[in-house]
């Protein structure tokens, strides 16, 4: 008897268990069905935000945010878009391509958006474009890998510049300026790093300069005294690091200690930030890269966000004057798209829109055709060496 | 006779209910729903394949995160390089999870408590450092993505793509019914019986003349393969795999699911599952926070209801079956009769 009271017992649980499932994946169904039928008959445009808010990339995602906000923020004083608010869905893709995949499906699915700003790192973004691509939700990313053009997405497009315009400027500047013949190269073991390293062993043959070496370290590393100590024994006359700024500055602070006092470079502006210097001090100072935008610009466009980035108490980093660009070129097309993600799409790949990182327009492959100019850090500040030609 | 005539219609009523659910997908139509049902399909599968060793064999693994992506690993390469179809990927991810299974087993399962712990800490670690610098054959940090959709199924004049979220969910419910299936026949064999022996007392067990340590092996490769499928299909549903996925965080995510739905019980692996799925997705709308109300919730679980969910059912069950006898007891000493059950 008491047997088959246990019985009942297990199976009456087993059958509560199914019921539960079912009444609770219907309620979540509701209320998220709730959540995106608003947003489609209310007065709210919804665009995502993918970035890494938390991790090592953390400060990138913050900035980005920042200057979305502060965009969407003067979009929306002025009036929004067509009568429509714009409303922000930040998303965390933590810097992985797993995560983007699964933040970008979410926000797409169950938010709403119509068009998704980021993300910063190119693998994720490689993987998530595959999400965004098919819903026809417009990508405005910031990677640099040159994979990204290879896409064959309508909707994706990319508001800095492609690696390979920024590696080939700066190596024909260390070339040219700098004197250097044997550079070893050290990138972070991703898209993003091995792409640009492979732009730049493009580039070696035109300028007579060569590539000693190839060292790796994966995102998150913080030893590279093995991959330093190789590179001190072959007597570079440079060193390109392709990743991103806290591993840079960890890089720099290691090859001093490890006697390695050559000219450090990098391919593009993921170096500007006020936290390279911060976390990286003296080591990295003198170090080249090449970038799009310049903080210290007297330009109208500058100063205005500048203005409103110390109104809003934002820090203004070039990051966050990129993601505002992003932001207001978005705006642009959306109004212009007049609800409607194909028109918008055609609206952004036409656009002619004065930025503050200079004219925003795009080509056939959704990548701007601006020019970098090389910086430096003196100081603990980034100046301007070259100008865009 | 009316108690059989109960589980009669308990048996209808189950029955009734598995088909319910295969017509889930009509009543919802935000894919997301369906991307997170879908997702607690997989993690069921996995808290399933961790509860055979943890709740019916006592033994604990943290590297069970581990076989969770060899099995997509190997489906993601396989299926991007090879063009191979989920289908051909499914029994070989099982059959080479289970082989690595087999010989961590037979390694680590020769050592006691918590070295075994420690021994598949170290395994779980291993394992996601080759996911992250075999770059050549997994992809590096970069994972592997475009990983094909299973093909379309056709019965008869019927055919089932794989497109939406929607499309997917009868192809895992059924892996879903297959693993409770299997895991029922598992612990009501003699052999799952073995394994709960063990549990209770190792020494007891050996003195009965079970094979102690092949049984544990042998118990650890099954749960190793259970991960493994579930590995193949996440990584032909969400297309992409990267070694962060598969890095400690999800072996103790799975541990977790386990201990809050409650061990030892096929409906706890289910509880834990979704409420672990479901939470860790609603709290992505606080991205700061999400971690740490994460942990919260854990220690609060763990620090409350140690047996789990499953394990709070339990207690009051017993506890009202003890009221019951007490009231009856009490009803029958007022009438001055003897109680007989």
């Amino acid at each position: 008897m008491a047997n088959s009271t246990k019985l009942i017992g297990k199976k009456m649980v087993m059958f509560m268990v199914l019921a539960i499932l079912l009444v609770g994946c219907s309620a979540t169904n509701t209320s998220s069905g709730n959540g995106s039928s608003a947003s489609e008959g209310g007065d709210t445009i919804k665009v995502g935000l993918q970035a890494p808010m938390t991790g090592d990339n953390a400060q990138y995602g913050q900035d980005m945010k920042n200057g979305v906000e502060l965009a969407f923020k003067k979009i929306n004083s002025d009036g929004g878009i067509n009568g429509k608010k714009l409303k922000l869905i930040v998303g965390d893709d933590k810097a992985t391509p797993s995560e983007a995949v699964a933040v970008v499906n979410k926000m797409i699915m169950n938010n709403g958006v119509k068009a998704i700003i980021g993300g910063y790192n190119s693998s994720p973004t490689l993987a998530a474009q595959e999400v965004s691509g098919p819903a026809k939700v417009l990508h405005l990313n910031m990677g640099a890998s040159p994979e990204l053009s290879k896409q064959n997405n309508k909707y994706l497009f990319r508001v800095i510049l492609t690696g390979s315009v920024y590696v080939p400027a700066v190596m024909r500047y260390m070339s040219e300026e700098k004197k250097v013949k044997k550079i070893a190269a050290l990138f972070e073991n991703t898209d993003y790093g091995i792409t640009m390293y492979d732009a730049a062993k493009e580039s070696t043959k035109e300028l007579g300069v060569e590539f000693i070496t190839a060292e790796k370290y994966n995102p998150g590393d913080k030893n590279f005294s093995a991959q330093l100590s190789k590179i001190k024994t072959l007597n570079a006359d440079a060193v390109m690091v392709v990743g991103l700024y806290n591993e840079v500055a960890l890089i720099e602070q290691q090859a001093r200690q490890a006697g390695l006092n050559v000219q450090f470079f990098s391919p593009d502006d993921s170096m500007y930030s006020k936290q390279l210097i911060t976390l990286g001090g003296d080591a990295v100072e003198n170090h080249i890269f090449a970038s799009m935008i310049d903080l210290n610009a007297d330009t109208e466009e500058m100063n205005e966000f500048k203005k409103l980035a110390k109104e809003n108490n934002i820090p203004a980093q070039a990051n966050t004057a990129i993601a505002y660009d992003a932001a207001m070129a978005l705006a642009k097309a959306l109004t212009e798209g007049g609800g409607e993600a194909e028109k918008a799409r055609d609206a952004l790949a036409n656009i002619q829109y004065n930025g503050i990182t200079g004219p925003i327009k795009f080509d056939k492959n959704g990548d701007r055709s601006n020019t970098p100019m090389i910086m430096q850090v003196q100081k603990g500040d980034f100046v301007v060496i070259k100008e865009s030609e | 006779m009316g108690q059989f005539k109960h589980r009669g219609f308990l048996k209808i009523g189950l029955i009734l209910a598995v088909a319910a659910l295969f017509f889930l997908p009509l009543g919802i139509s935000n894919p997301y729903v369906m991307y997170i049902i879908n997702l607690i399909l997989i993690y069921v599968l996995l808290s399933l394949g961790l509860d055979l060793i943890v709740g019916y064999t006592g033994q604990v693994s943290i590297g069970h995160g581990a076989f969770f992506g060899i099995g997509a690993y190997v489906a993601a390469i396989l299926g991007k390089n090879l063009g191979f179809s989920l289908w051909i990927n499914l029994p070989l991810s099982i059959a080479v999870t289970a082989l690595i299974g087999f010989a961590i087993g037979f390694i680590g399962l020769k050592l006691i408590e918590e070295y075994l712990v420690m021994a598949t800490l170290a395994f779980g670690t291993i394992i996601w450092l080759v996911f992250l610098n075999w770059t050549d054959l997994t992809g590096g940090p970069m994972g592997i993505s475009g990983i094909p959709a299973p093909p379309t199924i056709k019965l008869g004049s019927f055919e089932f793509p794989f497109i939406q979220y929607h499309d997917y969910y009868p192809l895992l419910l059924i892996f879903v019914l297959l693993g409770i299936l299997i895991t029922r026949l598992i612990i009501h064999s003699g052999f799952g019986r073995a394994c709960t022996a063990i549990r209770e007392d190792e020494l007891a067990a050996q003195a009965m003349g079970i094979p102690v340590f092949k049984t544990k092996v042998m118990m650890f490769t099954i749960s190793a393969a259970f991960c493994g499928a579930a590995g193949a299909l996440y990584a032909h549903f969400l297309h992409v795999v990267s070694p962060e996925t598969f890095a400690f965080g999800m072996s103790v995510t799975i541990l977790t699911m386990v201990m809050i739905g409650g061990q030892g019980s096929i409906a706890g692996s289910i509880i834990g599952a979704s409420i672990l799925t479901v939470s860790s997705e609603v709290l992505r709308e606080t991205p700061e926070l999400r971690m740490l109300i994460y942990g919260l919730l854990i220690v609060i679980m763990i620090m409350f209801f140690p047996k789990g969910i499953m394990g709070l059912f339990k207690i009051s069950k017993k506890r009202l079956l003890q009221r019951n006898i007490q009231a009856k007891k009490a009803a029958v000493e007022k009438e001055g009769l003897s109680y007989e059950q």
